[in-house]
C-alpha cells in the first residue's frame, strides 16, 4: 500500500505541475508591435 | 499599433493530439486487444457476469467507434477562452466570464476501458491535467490505451505530464485519492451507484457526476 500511495502522490505532483503549465500555456498573451 | 493576441498552447496543438490518440486506437489495436483479452479471460474466470463482461470487452468495432467519439472532440469548438455573457455597465465598463482550465481532474471508474480515453480526450481539449484511477479488471486495457493517449500527446507537442494514469489497482487508494484536495481540484467518478456513493461521502474535493452507469 505505502508503493501506491507513492505512486498517487508523485503522479499526483506531477500532475499538478503540468496542470499550471497547461494554464499559462492557454493565457492569451497580447504583443505589441508596429 | 496593432497588437497579435496569441497563446502558446494552441488550438491546434490540443487537436492534433485528439487526432493523434483517434489514429493510435487504430494502429495499435492489436495491442490493446491483446490486453484486453487478458483483463478479459482473467475477468471471466473470476466469474463477472455476462454484462460486466460485455462492458470490458473491446473490439475493433468498439476501437473505431471510440476512434470516432475522440474525432468528435477534436471537431469540438474550444472552450478555452471564451468570453461570454459580456455586458456593459452604467458607467460604461464592460464586463464578462471567461472559461479557464480548472486544473487537475481526478477519474475514478470502473471495469469500461473505453473511460481511460473519454476522459484523457476532454480534459485535453478543456486544458486540464487528469489523472486515471480505473478497476483493476481492466488494468491491462488501461495500461495499454493510457500509454497511447501520452505518446499520442507528446507526438503532438503537449506539455509532458498531463495524462498520468494509476498503474496501482489497491482498493484503498481511491479513499486517499479522495483526499487530495489542494492536488486534485475536482473528481469525476464514472461507474456505479456503490463508487458513485463513496466519492459523494469522501471526497473532499468538488464532484462532477452524469449518474450511474
Amino acid at each position: 500500500m505505502k508503493s501506491a500511495i507513492k505512486e498517487l502522490e508523485e503522479k499526483g505532483t506531477a500532475a499538478k505541475a503540468a496542470s499550471k503549465k497547461l494554464a499559462f500555456l492557454s493565457t492569451e498573451i497580447s504583443f505589441h508591435g508596429n | 499599433m496593432p497588437f497579435f493576441p496569441r497563446k502558446f498552447l494552441s488550438t491546434e496543438i490540443k487537436n492534433k493530439a485528439l487526432l493523434n490518440i483517434a489514429e493510435a486506437l487504430i494502429d495499435k489495436q492489436d495491442e490493446i486487444l491483446a490486453a484486453n483479452k487478458v483483463d478479459y479471460e482473467q475477468a471471466k474466470a473470476s466469474g463477472m457476469s455476462e454484462a460486466m463482461l460485455d462492458r470490458l470487452m473491446l473490439s475493433p468495432s468498439r476501437l473505431e467507434a471510440m476512434s470516432q467519439d475522440v474525432k468528435t472532440v477534436a471537431a469540438l469548438p474550444d472552450p478555452v477562452g471564451e468570453v461570454f455573457e459580456m455586458r456593459t455597465l452604467a458607467n460604461g465598463l464592460q464586463i464578462g466570464k471567461k472559461r479557464v482550465p480548472l486544473g487537475v481532474i481526478g477519474a475514478i471508474y470502473e471495469s469500461r476501458p473505453n473511460v481511460t480515453v473519454d476522459m484523457s480526450s476532454l480534459c485535453l481539449k478543456s486544458g486540464n491535467a487528469v489523472i486515471l484511477r480505473g478497476g483493476k479488471e481492466a488494468i491491462n486495457s488501461n495500461t495499454a490505451l493510457a500509454r497511447a493517449v501520452q505518446q499520442s500527446c507528446l507526438e503532438a507537442g503537449m506539455p509532458d505530464g498531463t495524462t498520468q494514469f494509476i498503474e496501482s489497482t489497491e482498493r484503498a487508494l481511491v479513499n486517499h485519492m479522495l483526499k487530495m484536495k489542494g492536488i486534485i481540484d475536482l473528481i469525476i467518478p464514472r461507474g456505479g451507484a456503490e463508487l458513485i456513493k463513496l466519492v459523494s461521502e469522501n471526497a473532499t474535493m468538488p464532484m462532477v457526476t452524469g449518474g450511474v452507469g
